[in-house]
């Protein structure tokens, strides 16, 4: 028998470890609880000096109960600490370094803290830096040889001033939420084409386009991700020249033009395009007035759907499906797609959606996030609800009777899709919501698809008995498309499935599994 | 044949033997040095117990990459051997641990290292301070009171 079998107790058989693997523990720890290890006994006081890793963080003593005086003087103890943890690596090398910082004052030791860090050949380096007044990133960052991940964020006046670039071992840059001293995009551009293996590329709460014309130029770029803000400015022209690309999550103001989109490898895309509140407004504007859908004269999202058109997977926010009726001459071909997703809103109608869909010949799996759809003639508005071309409560209906399209669309009549989704069925979020509108709609769509073997609608509602009564709705249809189709109603506590066939008379019983799909 | 898994004896310091597949034994770095550079049937790791070997053993059989032309089916899954991963150590007493990250540093296996270290580190984030790490982990304080006084001002930052 082992003799190290045996319960052992309390016994310090952790020391028995030689100094650099209890170092390697160490570095599994944040910085904070491995300085806790200081004052287990002689042995641990100094091990910190050979972590790797550090992450600082100063923010924590931001809770609001806090007085000032204490918040000052924990302010002092973390740069007292940092100081002795930096004394005492010395010139070792750094992995990790890791800084949330809140700065009051401008002769703050932050700046000697980064440059220590770059100096010590720092491959991964994090830094939150918020400031009340403008505070530089130190161009020494934008030089370094030895990085591999960079991260920025904070508040706009944490201030990037891209002068010279070099980093050739960057792969991964994450901006958030902080400023371009030049917002017009050419400093953007210079960073990004100075990186000469980056490969993956996060940009959010940030102004890039700012006026100018600006191009994402990178021939090793494979994932983008660029989320900016909601303004009313419209970025004159944007460009991608990034042919390995092969994920692009996009959220952006429709620009005037896009004179280049590269994207030959794209793959998947999430497209979240928008126009500004004011085109929003004016578009559905036009529309309720029975003047009809007017492309926009000054912005033109067309040379970029068609540069993202050989996706395989595709996400559609509800701006970017209203965004393709108002911004989008014409929607090319997507051979390729197989998957796409979209958003609904109770606003956005969805007048570009027949066009999409009919341009998908392959797409086999079709998914919902919320079943929405706006009215566009305003039948619950006053103002319109009696002019003469308004439909919705014809011979005493007690409901809008609107529905996104007449008659049986030949879209629909003959899609390819095989898989329908419905994400967050049932959710009613506005009066002009409404739970029949999306049964409707969901039986209008098994009676139509022809192509249908898998319906799940994810629904979520405190009854069961809702699931119930949905599930058996679909077995009460006359006429179903296709086949034989499997159709699945979820909560989080239960779910039905019921299979409906094109000839009604063979509808099979309804099966129910409580607690079979978490979901 | 190429169809015949070549195989490889592994002999504990206290003898126990272990029958391995060769590719379980190149997720050592360790052991694929010794294997490639000295051809025997038997190699015996005298700074690793029979108990500590057989754990090791079970750890890299279930992590060795199979390539099999079948695919989907062939290795398991990132989330399967996640789970896997945390019932392996959920079941181990912290002295196991320890003769683990030593073995698995000899034997130079990164990911059982890197796993069992993290699973230390649990341990010392679920403590509430430094006295409950001290009991915890055996550990007596040969600190003088004024010392550790020291010690705790130079820290203080974490001990909020």
């Amino acid at each position: 028998m082992n003799p190290k079998k045996m319960d052992t107790g309390s016994k310090d058989l952790i020391s028995s470890l030689p100094d650099a693997l209890i170092c390697h523990i160490l570095s599994f720890l944040s910085t904070k609880d491995a300085a806790l290890t200081s004052v287990l006994s002689q042995r641990w006081r100094n091990l910190l000096a050979f972590v790797p890793n550090l992450d600082l963080d100063n923010t924590i003593y931001d809770r609001p109960k806090m007085g000032r005086k204490r918040r000052r003087h924990l302010r002092k103890s973390f740069k007292l600490f940092v100081e002795r943890v930096m004394a005492l690596q010395g010139n070792a090398p750094l992995n990790k370094f890791s800084l949330r910082c809140k700065i009051a004052c401008v002769t703050s030791p932050v700046n000697r803290w980064v440059l220590n860090a770059l100096e010590r050949g720092v491959v991964d380096l994090d830094l939150y830096i918020s400031s009340e007044h403008e505070y530089p990133l130190p161009p020494q960052v934008l030089m370094s040889k030895t990085l591999v991940r960079l991260k920025v964020a904070g508040t706009d006046e944490f201030i990037i001033d891209v002068k010279e670039v070099s980093l050739p071992k960057l792969k991964t840059l994450h901006m958030n939420d902080v400023s371009f001293a030049d917002e017009s995009g050419a400093a953007f551009g210079k960073l990004v084409s100075g990186c000469h293996a980056l490969e993956e590329l996060v940009m959010v709460k940030m102004y890039w386009d700012f006026g100018g014309s600006c191009s994402v130029s990178n021939p090793t770029l494979k994932r983008l991700t660029i989320r900016t803000p909601n303004i009313d400015e419209i970025p004159e022209s944007v460009s991608f020249d990034t042919p390995n690309l092969v994920y692009l999550d996009f959220t952006d103001v429709v620009a005037a033009k896009y004179p280049k989109v590269k994207l030959d490898s794209l793959v998947e895309a999430s497209v979240g395009i928008k126009m500004t509140p004011n085109q929003v407004f004016r578009g559905r504007d036009l529309v309720n007035r029975h003047y009809g859908y007017k492309l926009s004269k000054v912005v033109n999202a067309t040379d970029f759907i068609m540069g993202i058109s050989n996706v395989k997977i595709l996400y559609l926010s509800s701006q970017a499906l209203e965004a393709l009726t108002f911004c989008c001459k014409a929607i090319p071909v997507f051979n390729n797609l197989i998957h796409l997703t979209i958003e609904t809103d109770q606003d956005v109608d969805w007048e570009s959606l027949p066009n999409l869909l009919k341009n998908c010949p392959n797409l086999e799996t079709l998914v919902f996030e919320g079943l929405h759809y706006g009215d566009t003639n305003q039948c619950f508005d006053v103002g319109y609800r009696f002019k003469d071309t308004n439909e919705c409560f014809v011979t005493g209906a007690d409901r809008c009777v609107c529905k996104p399209w007449d008659g049986i669309p030949v879209w629909l009549s003959s899609s390819p899709v095989k898989k329908l989704k419905v994400l967050k069925f049932g959710e009613v979020t506005y009066y002009k919501d409404d739970m029949d509108k999306q049964t409707d709609l969901m039986n209008y769509f098994v009676e139509t698809m022809p192509n249908l073997e898998e319906v799940v609608l994810y629904y979520d509602t405190p009854f069961d008995s809702d699931l119930e009564i949905i599930s058996h709705g679909f077995q009460m249809l006359e006429k179903v498309a296709s086949t034989k189709c499997n159709i699945q109603v979820i909560s989080d506590t239960i779910s039905f499935s019921t299979t409906v066939y094109s000839s009604a008379s063979s509808t099979s019983g309804l099966v129910f599994f409580k607690n079979t799909f978490p979901v | 044949m190429e169809n015949e898994k070549k195989m490889i004896t592994l002999k504990s310091s206290d003898d126990v033997t272990f029958e391995v597949e060769e590719a379980v034994v190149l997720e050592s770095q360790f052991l694929s040095h010794l294997v490639q550079d000295c051809p025997a049937p038997e190699h015996k790791i005298k700074e690793v117990t029979g108990k500590i070997l057989s754990k090791v053993v079970e750890y890299c059989e279930k992590h060795v990459v199979v390539v099999v032309d079948g695919g989907d089916s062939s290795s398991s899954s990132g989330d399967d051997l996640k789970k896997w991963d945390d019932k392996f150590i959920k079941e181990m007493d912290l002295s196991t641990v320890y003769d683990l990250i030593a073995a698995a540093n000899y034997l130079n296996i990164q990911a059982l290292l890197d796993l069992m270290c993290q699973r230390v580190a649990d341990v010392i984030t679920a403590c509430k301070d430094h006295k409950e790490i001290r009991e915890t982990l055996g550990i007596v304080s040969d600190y003088t009171a004024e010392e550790e006084a020291e010690v705790l001002k130079e820290n203080e930052w974490a001990f909020d």
